[in-house]
């Protein structure tokens, strides 16, 4: 444990940062950096421009969102593919194949006394 | 800090404004060269590397997106040149990059620290690359594990794992000075 506690004491103090050394090199390095022309900066045209526009139109989408939409939309298609919803329609007895009684019935009432479909 | 935003700043030098880029850099400058100097451990060297580094903010400054802080993106650029530096041409030892600032109570505790103090420095030089950077990210520039795993384009697991292993290393070789 008393090894522990010296270690990281030891590396806070052998990495805290050494200001006057720092400043002097910082402003070296800025020196040199101003007064050297600035290279050209790398953009290909329309690749550089859209999503910058989208930016500042904020109409950037929010690709998290997106990918959850395209994921939702990919199973659904999957789910309709493998014909799960008939087979659990079927399964529940939810499912009825239409037929010309149910055209009748769904049309027309039967008649009270007799009891006959016209 | 005053003055406009990093990103901010940032989407003007991608329009190519010089006034941005350099209060950019003026911003940045002496944290970027301090964590240099750390990981290279050669002040002329992390000198060059900084210059560098800031050279690339400007060039790639187009293709900046601002879904990452400027700093971590800046001290990716950084770590990434220091580790291919360090390649090339092995580094000098750490003490070499500043005396670190040793607040013991008396003389012969402050000799005893300082002595521990450069062999945990040594030791540290003979670390990894990455293992070293993974320290010097997390203890000299406060970093948390997630912004370090960004800075070194790993894992936050990744990064715990570099600690575990350098500290393993340094530890021993404290235990090893007694």
């Amino acid at each position: 444990m008393d090894i522990d506690r010296e270690l990281e004491a030891a590396l806070r103090r052998v990495t805290e940062p050494t200001p006057a050394a720092e400043e002097a090199a910082a402003a070296r390095v800025l020196t040199r950096l101003e007064s050297t022309a600035l290279p050209p900066q790398k953009r290909s045209r329309f690749a550089a421009w859209w999503p910058t526009a989208l930016i500042d139109m904020d109409f950037m989408p929010a690709w998290p969102r997106v990918t959850a939409l395209a994921c939702g939309t990919a199973l659904g298609v999957l789910v309709g593919l493998s014909s799960l919803g008939t087979r659990i329609a079927t399964d529940l007895d939810l499912w009825h194949r239409a037929s010309a009684d149910d055209a009748g019935a769904s049309i027309f009432d039967s008649d009270p006394v007799t009891g006959l479909r016209p | 800090m005053g003055g406009p935003a990093d990103h901010e700043l940032m989407a003007r030098v991608a329009r190519g404004d010089g006034e941005a880029f350099r209060l950019l850099s003026r911003r940045h400058m002496r944290a970027a060269l301090s964590l240099a100097r750390r990981i290279e451990g050669n002040d002329a060297v992390a000198e060059e590397i900084v210059q560098e580094a800031f050279l690339r903010v400007w060039i790639h400054a187009p293709r900046w997106r601002p879904e990452a802080a400027f700093r971590t993106w800046l001290y990716r650029i950084i770590v990434n040149l220091c580790l291919n530096e360090r390649r090339r041409a092995p580094a000098l030892p750490l003490a070499a990059a500043g005396d670190p600032a040793d607040p013991a109570p008396g003389p012969d505790a402050e000799l005893a620290a300082q002595e521990r103090d450069r062999v945990v420095a040594a030791a540290i030089d003979a670390l990894p690359p990455r293992q070293r950077a993974a320290i010097v990210l997390t203890y000299h520039d406060g970093l948390s594990n997630a912004e370090a795993a960004d800075v070194l384009d790993t894992s936050v697991s990744g990064v715990e794992t570099l600690l575990v292993r350098a500290k393993r290393t340094l530890r021993a070789a404290l235990a090893a000075y007694g």
